[in-house]
């Protein structure tokens, strides 16, 4: 078969036909931070070097799929939540709840903001804009959100989201479904307007479903309002851009439940990305979904990519590929984002290792 | 959800039992603002802060039960979390410890689990001092000079953040105070592998093994281990 691009490879995958290898996705703002050369706070505020960070990652690892890196709390800035941004982290430093004394009023007052008000969201559409005008043809970018309970629970902080939830269950999801429904609905269409044609994919990441993180009665009423706002995502998408765009997915949590997810949006996604490290071993995942769904994973970017040797590296891609390939649309992929430990070595050794055993 | 009360509100005496039966039955039906309410009734009545304390610690504690038998979810802990706070900020009282325990999270805001896991050691008997987050190895090492706690805890939450927890070990190991404090790491990003690897005396993959951590690393202390 002739070598395709990155793209190519990928949406092949996407469209459940062979491509000439296995895919490979990962992503990283640790490791592209320290590739464009600038600290954190620069690079915060810098579009020109959040792109070359990106560039000069994708240049360096390959990988096939792959994202602008940002933090996940620029677009709540005009909510008024707040970051601390040292030498080389971003994390929240003030949001909306209290973290001692819970109050039902912060979801009955609160109001619709734009997602592009804040001066860092203009930053990272610029940043999307100049890597896909110089990668999008030939690499596969993943635009994303979460769904409205996570944004939610970034915007109040975790903690408190999940406490709230447990105390003022009926405020929390009207907040949840009322203005944070259309937060999310206009933050995930607005910010794939961005990357305009070249997008591979729509991403939506599933916080809030994982295990055992929420009670059983509210989970289903979460799981509601997620399906209703990825529709909603979907058929503004299919408005903007003339077509369906493919719908990945990121789950990071160790207990990801992929059944249930399945069997909760159906149709409405395309393909499962979870970390292999998690509580569902690939070998169920590819027999249970592996006929409706892409199944993207395979590896460990904390226990393998970090602690690992390329030995390790090469053995943990051989054995995620020898169960996978040929059996289900395969992506090779981290859990989540690679972090700035990740020797080298170990990011060479897992492309060397995809062209020895992920060649179709 | 359930009313069971643990045993320690049952075999309470008749005087302060009605007080602190209001407590637990708002406790246990996450009623945040009803329990605060019937714990300054209990304590304005007269009721022992230390008998409030120990009915909230009791409360506590089956939460976590009832989450390990998978009835309580991440969120009920957490709200758990939430009362249990309120009601010994209201009681107020004194307990022995059987163990001093340094707590923080390094390098990032991060506190979910540190803190369900400062509470766990709480209600458990110890003493906990929790530096909070943003913690930076030297300030574990100035917290360990000047507390001399039996156990050090430090999570890590986020990769960019590892570095800090075997910065951390070494620090300890350079000023000579390694052999007099157990150290216990864990975090969503680490493992037994990355434990091992730095030194650490013990690692807690979820919050009941961090506690149960907490616990062998005291007796091996208290031992000479």
């Amino acid at each position: 078969m002739a070598e395709m691009t990155s793209k190519e490879r990928y949406l092949c995958c996407l469209n459940r036909e062979t491509p000439d290898k296995v895919p490979i996705l990962h992503w990283s703002l640790d490791l592209a931070q320290a590739l464009s050369g600038v600290p954190m706070h620069q690079f915060a505020f810098d579009p020109e070097k959040m792109a070359l960070g990106t560039i000069r990652y994708v240049e360096k690892y390959k990988p096939d799929v792959t994202s602008v890196n940002y933090d996940v709390f620029h677009q709540l800035e005009p909510y008024g939540l707040e970051v601390h941004i040292t030498d080389s982290l971003i994390y929240p430093k003030k949001t909306l709840a209290d973290r001692m004394r819970p109050d039902p009023k912060i979801y009955e007052e609160l109001e619709y903001r734009s997602p592009f008000a804040g001066k860092r969201t203009q930053v990272y559409r610029k940043a999307c804009q100049i890597v896909t005008e110089e990668l999008g043809d030939e690499v596969a970018f993943r635009s994303g959100g979460y769904g409205p309970t996570s944004n939610l629970a970034l915007l109040v902080g975790v903690k408190e989201a999940l406490r709230d939830a447990v105390l003022f269950p009926e405020a929390f999801l009207a907040a949840a479904e009322g203005v944070m429904m259309d937060w999310t609905v206009d933050f995930a269409t607005g910010l794939l307007g961005t990357f305009k044609d070249k997008v591979a994919c729509f991403c939506y990441g599933f916080a809030s479903l994982d295990g055992d993180l929420l009670p059983s009665e509210l989970k289903d009423e979460v799981a509601r309002l997620e399906v209703e706002a990825l529709n909603r995502i979907r058929e503004k998408i299919r408005k903007i851009t003339g077509r369906d765009v493919p719908i990945s997915t990121h789950i990071c949590g160790t207990r990801p439940q992929l059944e249930f997810l399945a069997e909760k949006f159906g149709d409405a996604i395309d393909e499962f990305q979870y970390w292999i490290g998690s509580d569902d071993p690939l070998e169920d995942v590819v027999e249970k979904l592996g006929d409706r769904y892409v199944i993207t994973t395979g590896i460990d970017h904390t226990r393998t990519m970090i602690l690992g040797n390329p030995v390790e590296v090469d053995a943990m891609a051989k054995s995620a590929i020898d169960i996978a390939k040929g059996r289900c649309s395969f992506v090779l992929s981290s859990g989540c984002e690679l972090g700035i430990m990740t020797p080298e070595g170990n990011l060479l050794a897992l492309l060397e290792a995809r062209d020895k055993y992920g060649t179709y | 959800m359930g009313r069971r009360l643990p045993k320690e509100v049952k075999g309470l005496k008749q005087d302060t039992d009605q007080h602190l039966q209001a407590i637990g039955e708002n406790v246990l039906g996450f009623k945040y603002f009803e329990a605060e309410e019937a714990t300054k009734r209990a304590l304005d009545a007269g009721v022992p802060r230390e008998e409030v304390a120990k009915v909230f610690q009791g409360l506590f504690l089956e939460a976590l039960e009832r989450y390990e038998e998978g009835k309580y979810s991440i969120a009920h802990l957490t709200a758990a979390q939430s009362l249990f706070e309120m009601g010994l900020e209201l009681a107020k009282a004194e307990i022995t410890p059987k163990g001093k325990v340094i707590i923080g999270t390094l390098g990032s805001s991060h506190y979910l689990g540190k803190d369900i896991i400062r509470l766990l050691l709480t209600a458990d008997g110890f003493e906990v001092i929790d530096l909070g987050e943003i913690v930076f190895p030297e300030q574990f090492v100035e917290a360990v000079e000047k507390e001399k706690p039996d156990i050090v805890a430090a999570a890590v939450m986020v990769i960019a953040c590892l570095p800090l927890q075997r910065a951390m070990v070494g620090m300890l190991q350079l000023k000579g105070l390694r052999d007099n404090v157990k150290v216990l790491v864990g975090g969503g990003v680490t493992s037994e592998r990355w434990a091992a690897e730095i030194g650490a005396d013990g690692w807690g993959e979820r919050a009941p093994q961090a506690l149960a951590e907490a616990n062998r690393l005291l007796r091996e202390l208290k031992e000479g281990v």
